[in-house]
């Protein structure tokens, strides 16, 4: 009798002692005084200047936070990198979602599946929200994300009589129907970049799968099908080598009718007198649904041991999120639902004609390695319009690449 | 205070005093650095977690390695292109500058200023010049009605492309290393050629070039390792080693495999084995130097 | 008269060759005062010359402190790197002594190791020795295997009469060195500083790396921040690297003029 007494006090006593402990945990839940956090940027440019404002927005906003941000371009990621490695991390980063794996599976950034706002959260666009989990935890909030669209020219449309072309066939049928008219060019687009960025796309279209695990394997019929539909076009001429800047002189020029690209480019093409141009998505199959590519530039929260900076971070990310319509103007679509469905933001130009492109991002797998297999799509992309291989030797080299890739 | 250094004991310590510096800051920032990521060839390591031992397997891994290889064969093709015609066009600019003509300090900064430019730079310079359609030579091409030319499409073409901007950009150095060797040798050596009658280029062929043998080894020292290093300007003007990946160097494949793919133990290997091809090289030279200067 | 139109042809000839070569850069300045239209079309000349580049950029708050970083670390270390290269150079080229050899084959082999491939050892060497951001940017640099070659080749060629004649004169080693040897290096000493002060100026990735705010950048790096690289705008490229560029063409003009000093040093007897 003594000894089941005293267990069951002992267990009273481990179990009061638990529960104390997680009554301190979330106790500490709130700011206790003034607090410094390091966010670490890596936009250049109009991009820069978007952020940077924000930012200074933040500050000015509330007394106890204060946020300094450094920036840096080329070379982010090794600067992150030997900032771990010499225990000078920021305490808040932007990591683009396709490199997230890498790094969240080595244990450089926290786990904030249990201490990111839930409000916040609720608010994100649940497809891009997806990208920021790894293994389960999640450990980025995304702040944007810049899909692949079809851009096209307004009046080269109008003055052909043609409508926007919602089906590869009808794309098919415009640009041969401008050829004959004597255009030349008619579709411009950077062709090693389509490697990843349209052939992503297309592959998921087509019903492309991913099997799940850390490595990316790809379905090879469907990869086969993919490469056949670009050989098809590259044998007609509709897609043919050309370089990135190149392909935008001869949109911004209005030589093209028909330009696809990142989001991105909306910024010059904002800025060029006498472009009537609209943006959509990019054609999508007979029957199948719209996919794009797209990837993220999302809020990370490299380890960080003082919960006050950790607590701020969070802070931070919000505010910025619930502001992402100045993001925005930088020409990425912000992930925050209730700043898409505000007016602000769809008086902005342009971005009502896509809005409905959101939906259909379909980010990079949760696979390591993205930032090098995606050049391994570029190169397989550019051999292969460039007349170097057929759509099986494509495959057969992207098998290939990405066999290699995890050797 | 003056040294009188009458012994050779005396000679060698203020010769040793000498290379302290250098010598001690050397092998702290290169030497031993070096020694550490040779260590690091036997493990395995992603840069962030902790290294894990695996003996030899990097060294047996990069025999097979195709893509290794082949980065080898590409510097050693891109160095063939511009090691040496980089020292001829330094000499024969420091000789045509230093001769008789007008305006030097203009030619000076005119044929030196390229070195200047950082390596982005320079690759976007020559990259827009490249453009296959809208590029500043096939413009002129088509305007001229000749064809325009794959400058960067295949990877004879990219090389040879990339050469010549290398060669543009890089002429400044060894133009100012010869430029300041001619200054050493004396005037009246010339006064006496002219004399005897020599024609200005048996004065070059019999007189200069003789006389900067020496600066010649040093300058083919210098510019063939710098060749084999490298890296910016290709990755750079081809796009990542355009096409394809087929113009990849060794130092490309090093920095691919260390920070993108986070192989670090394996990229050291290959940075291992292409220092020894490297030094091998360099020591072979310097014995060929060592010997054309006893004559 | 035949001498001086000899003079004049090869005169106009380098200036042709010279037109040519100078092309790119006079295309890059050109470019760096157009407006995006004008970029695009790859024109020559801007049909409206426009220096919004450059105020976009000089209106950069942090400008001022990247030019003063640069110019500190890169003249410290370029100094640096004549002192401690000239007296290793003067070792290997002028004295004997035992294991001369061994010195020049260590000095080659650390020429051949490629930076970008120990650069993750060398950072963590760096870190360990608890050095600052400044500090580390310029012991990283200040051992420059390439100024003991040039100078140490230079110093093998100068004539033994000087020395010999100085000897004579009861100078010891030190007087040879300061009032002999350093002054005929003169040319060789200014091509070293020249070339490593464009070096270090436009080093990029270290700077990055080692700087803990973006005020601590040097001014390549900061300059790249305010340029967009997933849009090729190339006109702020071409305005920031003219920038960039000047102090280092305004280092090799006044270096110049030692460069001549030089060149009449070099035949006083």
């Amino acid at each position: 009798m003594k000894k089941v007494l005293a267990t069951l006090l002992l267990s009273a006593m481990v179990l009061s002692y638990g529960f104390a402990e997680g009554q301190a945990e979330e106790e500490a839940v709130t700011l206790t005084g003034p607090v410094e956090i390091d966010v670490w940027t890596l936009f250049g440019g109009g991009e820069a200047d978007a952020i940077t404002a924000i930012i200074e927005d933040f500050n000015a906003s509330q007394d106890l936070i204060t946020a300094v941000e450094q920036r840096a371009g080329e070379g982010y990621y090794k600067k992150l990198i030997t900032a771990y490695l010499g225990d000078t991390s920021p305490d808040v980063a932007i990591c683009h979602l396709s490199s997230l794996p890498d790094y969240a599976s080595k244990g450089m950034f926290m786990d904030i599946t249990n201490t990111a706002p839930q409000e916040l959260l609720d608010e994100i666009q649940p497809n891009i929200l997806q990208g920021g989990y790894y293994d389960g935890q999640l450990y980025a909030i995304p702040l944007d994300t810049h899909p692949y669209v079809m851009y096209y020219n307004k009046d080269i449309l109008a003055e052909n009589n043609l409508d926007v072309p919602e089906t590869w066939a009808e794309f098919e049928a415009a640009v041969m129907a401008l050829r004959d008219k004597g255009l030349e060019d008619v579709n411009s687009y950077y062709a090693k970049g389509a490697g990843e960025q349209l052939w992503w796309g297309l592959y998921n279209q087509l019903g492309g799968t991913v099997e799940s695990g850390s490595e990316l394997v790809l379905d090879r019929a469907t990869v086969l099908k993919t490469y056949e539909f670009f050989q098809d076009f590259r044998d007609k001429g509709i897609f043919r080598y050309i370089k990135y800047g190149d392909a935008e002189a001869m949109f911004l020029n209005g030589v093209s009718a028909f330009h696809t690209n990142g989001v991105w480019g909306q910024y010059a093409y904002n800025k060029t007198e006498g472009l009537n141009y609209g943006v959509t998505n990019i054609p999508v199959f007979d029957g199948a649904e719209s996919a794009t590519w797209g990837d993220s530039h999302s809020w990370v929260l490299p380890k960080n041991d003082d919960p006050q900076k950790v607590l701020a971070g969070l802070e931070f990310i919000k505010y910025v999120s619930e502001n992402s319509v100045e993001w925005s103007k930088a020409g990425h679509f912000p992930v925050n639902t209730t700043v898409l469905a505000s007016d602000d933001y769809k008086a902005l130009p342009h971005k009502s004609e896509y809005a409905h492109v959101i939906d259909t991002v379909t980010l990079a797998p949760p696979v390591k390695g993205w930032a090098v297999l995606k050049d391994k799509f570029k190169d397989v992309m550019e051999l292969f319009i460039l007349g170097d291989l057929d759509a099986q030797g494509a495959t057969d080299m992207l098998f290939e690449e990405i066999a290699a890739v995890y050797e | 205070m003056e040294l009188n250094l009458s012994s050779k004991k005396k000679q060698w310590v203020f010769a040793y005093a000498m290379l302290l510096p250098y010598v001690v800051v050397y092998t702290i920032v290169k030497i031993y650095p070096f020694f550490y990521s040779l260590v690091l060839t036997f493990f395995k390591w992603d840069i962030i977690q902790d290294p894990v031992f695996i003996g030899f397997k990097n060294y047996a891994k990069l025999l097979t390695d195709e893509k290794f290889w082949m980065s080898m064969r590409n510097i050693l093709h891109f160095t063939a292109l511009t090691a040496v015609p980089a020292i001829l066009l330094g000499l024969i600019t420091a000789l045509i500058i230093s001769s008789d003509i007008r305006g030097k300090g203009i030619w000076r900064v005119i044929f030196f200023l390229p070195y200047i430019f950082s390596v982005s730079v320079v690759s976007l310079l020559w990259l827009l010049m490249y453009g296959p359609k809208y590029g500043l030579f096939n413009m002129l091409f088509v305007k001229m009605g000749l064809p325009p030319v794959e400058w960067l499409t295949t990877v004879n073409m990219a090389f040879f492309s990339v050469s010549i901007a290398t060669l543009w950009w890089g002429l400044g150095f060894n133009f100012l290393i010869y430029l300041a060797a001619l200054q050493q040798i004396p005037k009246d050596f010339y006064e006496a050629a002219s004399i005897d009658g020599a024609r200005w280029y048996h004065r070059i062929w019999y007189l200069t070039i003789p006389l900067l043998k020496r600066t010649t080894l040093t300058v083919a020292i210098l510019q063939l390792i710098a060749s084999l290093k490298s890296f910016g300007q290709i990755y750079l003007i081809t796009g990542k080693g355009a096409p394809g990946g087929k113009s990849k160097v060794i130092l490309h494949y090093i920095y691919e495999k260390g920070f993108l793919e986070l192989k670090m133990g394996y990229a050291q290997t290959a940075a291992f084995i292409f220092f020894l091809m490297v030094f091998a090289v360099s020591l072979i030279q310097l014995k060929i130097s060592q010997s054309v200067e006893d004559k | 008269m035949r001498f001086h139109l000899g003079r004049t042809i090869r005169t106009i000839i380098v200036g042709l060759i010279g037109a040519l070569y100078t092309f790119p850069t006079f295309w890059m300045i050109t470019s760096s005062m157009k407006l995006e239209k004008d970029l695009v079309a790859m024109k020559i000349f801007p049909k409206t010359w426009s220096l919004d580049n450059y105020y976009k950029i000089i209106e950069q708050a942090k400008i001022g402190a990247w030019f003063s970083n640069s110019m500190f670390i890169t003249g410290i270390t370029t100094l640096g790197v004549i002192v401690i290269g000239l007296m290793a150079g003067y070792a290997l080229g002028r004295l004997k002594f035992p294991g001369k050899n061994i010195m020049y084959a260590y000095i080659i082999a650390g020429m051949v190791i490629p930076g970008e491939g120990i650069m993750i050892t060398v950072f963590l060497t760096m870190k360990d020795l608890g050095l600052g951001a400044k500090a580390s940017l310029i012991i990283l640099h200040v051992a420059s295997a390439v100024a003991v070659m040039i100078l140490s080749n230079y110093f093998k060629g100068i004539a033994n009469e000087f020395e010999e004649a100085a000897r004579i004169d009861g100078a010891g080693e030190i007087k040879i060195l300061t009032h002999i040897m350093i002054p005929m290096a003169v040319p060789a000493i200014t091509t070293v500083a020249i070339v490593h002060f464009s070096w270090i100026w436009n080093d990029f990735l270290w700077p990055l790396i080692f700087a803990t705010s973006d005020k601590a950048y040097t001014l390549p790096v900061g300059l790249s921040t305010l340029i967009n690289n997933s849009d090729l705008r190339f006109g702020p490229v071409m305005a920031g690297s003219t920038l960039s560029v000047i102090p280092v063409v305004v280092m090799f003009l006044l270096f110049q003029r030692y460069f001549m000093r030089g060149i009449a040093g070099a035949t006083l007897k």
